[in-house]
């Protein structure tokens, strides 16, 4: 481990929440996070859980940084939309619907 | 069939047929794009394939993603534009597959002889340090190995050391430990939350620690 990586887990072991949006949760909220994100107009509901598991997560954040490229294509005319339906507007979903990490 | 809603996307799909054959034609050609797009600027281990190679690897993960778009149909939330949900199956087929053939190696013998190396790697950079520091540092070091020793299982340990000491993949380590990356994820989360809680039981915040290694390396 080098140095910098040291300091670097220390942070991840302390920016620990109790509860955390598991890998499935995250992942199912990516497209809409990144798309109000690169929009700029609001934060997604979520935006703060969402941050959280990606500081934690490297798969996550892989699948993240590819759509926010793909996204800001799409949006410069780079790669042609195939669909006509603007990013709809957000709003924080029931509790019930989302699957915090549950930990004993 | 261009620029659909996110309704006839989804109406176009479920249908049988002709309509959905047609659908699926459209979606098939935008995500092969979308595919190539994403291998040539976002896979730098693939720049030497040629491009008929690379619209191969592409032809392959757009149908891989199509199935599991068709199989998932029914757990789009509606909160984004259709495609861009598409858009992370392809990516996360890609990624997964591209991983897979990268790694390959990685055994839990590895892992395990690799468990505290990396700290005791971080204890042993003390040379040149003021005594009072180095000695703090090792005593700091010291604490952390007999909580990861002590507190977490050892599937704990192998996730810690193998995510976050040796910075591999969720899914290679996840692999490894035949479980899937969330239940992986549940791993590290309990094991970040009880090295975190002894730290802290011990009255050492993240700037206690970080203290320590800001003079020098």
């Amino acid at each position: 481990m080098k140095p910098k990586e040291f300091t670097n887990w220390i942070n991840r072991i302390y920016a620990t929440k109790d509860k955390e949006l598991d890998c499935d949760t995250a992942q199912s909220l990516l497209s809409a996070y990144v798309e109000v994100e690169l929009n700029g107009a609001a934060m997604h509901p979520l935006a703060a859980e969402i941050e959280s598991h990606l500081l934690q997560c490297p798969d996550c954040t892989e699948t993240y940084q590819g759509l926010r490229y793909l996204l800001k294509l799409e949006a410069s005319g780079e790669l042609a939309p195939a669909d006509k339906e603007a990013a709809p507007a957000q709003s924080r979903p029931p509790e019930s619907e989302l699957t915090p990490v549950a930990t004993p | 069939m261009t620029n659909h809603t996110n309704e006839e996307w989804l109406q176009a799909l479920r249908h049988s047929g002709e309509e959905q054959a047609k659908a699926l034609e459209e979606l098939r050609d935008y995500l092969l794009r979308v595919a190539m797009v994403y291998l040539r600027d976002r896979r730098p281990e693939l720049s030497g394939l040629a491009s008929s190679e690379l619209r191969e690897m592409a032809q392959d993960f757009v149908q891989e993603a199509l199935l599991s778009i068709q199989d998932n149909l029914d757990t789009f939330r509606g909160d984004s534009k259709f495609t861009t949900w598409t858009y992370r199956f392809v990516i996360n087929q890609a990624a997964s597959e591209l991983r897979r053939r990268h790694y390959g190696t990685l055994s839990l013998d590895q892992l395990a002889e690799e468990e505290t190396a990396a700290l005791k790697i971080v204890a042993e950079a003390t040379a040149g340090l003021d005594p009072d520091l180095a000695a703090e540092r090792r005593d700091l070091m010291v604490q952390l190995l007999e909580i990861i020793q002590s507190e977490l299982s050892e599937r704990q340990r192998l996730a810690i050391v193998g995510v976050h000491f040796q910075g591999r993949s969720m899914q290679e380590v996840a692999d490894q430990l035949e479980t899937s990356t969330n239940t992986l994820y549940k791993i590290l989360h309990d094991a970040r939350k009880k090295i975190k809680g002894r730290l802290l039981a011990s009255h050492l915040g993240a700037g206690d620690i970080l203290a320590l290694f800001e003079t020098r390396w």
